[in-house]
């Protein structure tokens, strides 16, 4: 592919270059056969002139030709280009030639392979003179003959140069494909060697490269994914085995066979939780398909997120309360909800008797802020950055007590972007954290409009 | 044989405790690290068996320091991470085994009582001392070739005797060794045991070293 890619650019080349040499050859012919003529014809007309100037005419009609000896010597001694003249009178006969003969007409075109100039003497008198031009088209066609041998050593040249330069352009090109070759073989360190900036295609090769570290550290994130997806689901299966193993080793009591099960149900669960968050988390990641997306009124799903979660709030007796503008997003309702749960669930959970979660909106211009202030356990520094990844748990002992997966805020997150929003969170350990998340909004639908919520 | 759990997850621990002293382990559990540390510096275990990702200390962090203190109590990992890179690390850290979740109970008991044996020594299940022949892996006892009826207290305090051959065995560690932390006994309890075992083995096999303890002679 690359070879025609090569040659089809160097046959380019070489039409171009050939139309090129083939004008500028024939304007040099063509040029230099002008001007040749332009020389024979100011030489034709100087002797033509001074033959008309020795022309004197003597009485009845007679004339008398005295030439000068530079002329003299032009008609009668030069090699090669054999000049003549030939002199009619006023009323058209012949005066004087010399060359007899010659067949020369007094009017028309002058025989081929010759040039002529005719002019008007004293007493009416006509002198033409002129010279075979055969010397000069032998010069044209070696003219010509050179500029075709250079022209063809040119493009000979260029052709090959052209090949050479194609290949050279060309040859990140096949540096690509073969690094490509490997990642798709799944070496996904692979990456083109990048020789300079400067050509375009070396910046194509740098843009890959960076395409190909996202690529793989995609396909890593993926990786430590499913590893801590089947690590999560290995220990309620530990639970499931040792337990049925115990139970099935030999004969038990009724009451020892009903804690066994209930162990179980307790695995299946925590399993099914596992489960139904996974499931949720690639749904979120899937990018909403534009068409499900609608009007949100999101003040009005905050409302509805904290009216769910006030039971679980006055549980632990902490207090929820939202301020703000309202606000619409474009977007999938359930999955908004879903988020914003998860969030606030959180503060919640890892609050203290007597806390609080303030929930504030705020619009500016096309975005619009939540900001959930908890006056929680706090996050440990170096922990606040890793709160969104998946499975991540800031205490596991604490998160499964209460009921976490490590998958939430990850959800949350997810969401939030896919929506074209963030969340961000900054936190002081003792004292609580804030979340805060961007969403971008549009604006209030019509009231006729019926508001998905 | 005395083992100490080290796992969070309180229905696999439970699952575990309950799995081992049918085995006829003596099991203690620690639900977290800290407590974990603190159970390994006060009892001498036979065995551990230690789950990585337990909150307060990590499983690294105690494997780390159960080693650098000198201790040689085979350690074996119990955990959920299965990445070769775990294993290698928990190996050169000085692990002894590593078995990932999920696993069959039969084959961490067997593990259990290789580890346990391979520590006292004698990795070969079969153990001869006189006429007494001890098959570890099936507990059972044969004296010329006939069975021996033994409790499972006499049985591991035998185990426990033959394992540390030819050292003396204070009464003190057969309680630390026999016993977990949930259960009361009497030292005096040992002496029955040993009187029982000696009427059925014969008097040739445990000795006694007044007020010291007892031997079985290498």
């Amino acid at each position: 592919m690359r070879e025609s890619l090569r040659l089809r650019l160097v046959l380019w080349y070489a039409l171009v270059l050939t139309l090129v040499v083939v004008l500028y050859g024939g304007a040099v012919v063509y040029q230099s056969w002008q001007a040749a003529m332009e020389g024979v014809d100011t030489e034709l007309q100087r002797y033509a002139r001074e033959v008309s100037k020795a022309l004197k005419p003597v009485d009845g009609g007679r004339y008398d030709l005295e030439l000068p000896t530079d002329a003299e010597a032009y008609f009668f001694r030069s090699e090669g280009a054999r000049p003549y003249y030939v002199i009619w009178s006023r009323t058209g006969e012949l005066v004087d030639r010399s060359a007899p003969d010659l067949h020369v007409g007094l009017k028309g075109t002058p025989a081929d392979g010759r040039r002529e100039v005719s002019v008007q003497a004293d007493g009416g008198a006509t002198v033409l003179v002129g010279r075979d031009i055969d010397d000069l088209r032998r010069e044209r066609w070696d003219l010509f003959w050179d500029v075709v041998l250079a022209g063809v050593l040119t493009l000979v040249v260029a052709i090959f140069g052209g090949w050479f330069v194609a290949g050279r352009a060309l040859a990140p090109i096949k540096r690509i494909s073969r690094t490509a070759r490997a990642m798709s073989a799944g070496d996904l360190s692979a990456r083109i060697a990048v020789e300079s900036t400067e050509s375009e295609l070396e910046q194509v090769a740098s843009t890959l490269n960076e395409a190909f570290d996202r690529l793989r550290l995609a396909v890593e994130q993926e990786r430590r994914f499913m590893a801590d997806a089947s690590h999560e689901l290995r220990t309620p299966i530990s639970v499931l085995r040792a337990e049925t193993e115990w139970a099935l080793d030999r004969e038990r009591s009724p009451q020892q066979y009903k804690d066994a099960l209930a162990v179980c149900r307790r695995a299946a669960h925590r399993m099914q939780d596992i489960a139904e968050r996974l499931l949720t988390l690639v749904r979120a990641e899937a990018a909403p398909d534009p068409e499900d997306l609608t009007p949100v009124a999101m003040r009005s799903l905050l409302d509805d997120v904290v009216k769910w979660l006030t039971p679980m709030a006055q549980e632990r007796d902490v207090r929820l309360t939202v301020t703000g503008d309202p606000f619409t997003v474009n977007g999938d309702a359930e999955q908004l909800r879903e988020a914003l749960n998860n969030v606030i669930a959180n503060g919640i959970l890892y609050n203290k008797p007597g806390g609080s979660v303030a929930i504030s909106t705020r619009r500016l211009g096309g975005t619009a802020r939540i900001e959930i202030v908890d006056t929680g356990v706090g996050i440990p520094a170096d922990a606040v950055t890793r709160i969104f990844e998946r499975f991540f748990r800031v205490d596991r002992a604490r998160s499964r007590d209460a009921g976490g997966s490590g998958l939430g805020l990850s959800i949350a997150r997810t969401i939030f972007v896919a929506h074209g929003g963030d969340i961000t969170c900054t936190s002081e350990l003792g004292v609580g954290s804030a979340f805060v998340i961007s969403l971008p909004t549009v604006p209030m639908p019509d009231s006729r409009l019926a508001v998905a919520d | 044989m005395r083992v100490l759990v080290v796992e969070d997850e309180v229905d696999l621990a439970n699952a575990l405790n309950r799995v081992l002293t049918e085995a006829h382990f003596a099991v203690d559990v620690a639900n977290d690290g800290e407590v974990a540390q603190y159970m390994l510096r006060e009892v001498s275990y036979d065995a551990v068996v230690l789950d990585l990702m337990v909150p307060k200390r990590s499983g690294w962090a105690l494997l780390q320091d159960l080693r650098q203190s000198g201790s040689r109590t085979p350690v074996l990992i119990l955990t959920a991470r299965d990445a070769v890179d775990d294993r290698v690390k928990a190996l050169d850290l000085g692990a002894d085994d590593y078995l990932p979740k999920p696993f069959a109970i039969s084959e961490l008991v067997a593990r259990l009582r290789a580890l346990v044996r391979r520590s006292g020594g004698n990795p070969s299940p079969v153990v001869v001392v006189g006429d007494i022949t001890i098959d570890r892996a099936a507990r059972l006892v044969y004296r010329d070739s006939v069975p021996v009826e033994l409790t499972a207290r006499e049985y591991s305090i035998l185990e426990l005797m033959v394992r540390h051959r030819g050292t003396l065995v204070t009464r003190s560690a057969i309680c630390e060794h026999i016993y977990s932390e949930s259960s009361d006994v009497f030292s005096n309890v040992i002496d029955v045991h040993i009187a029982a075992l000696r009427r059925k083995l014969g008097p040739s096999v445990i000795h006694t070293r007044r007020g010291q303890g007892y031997i079985v002679n290498a």
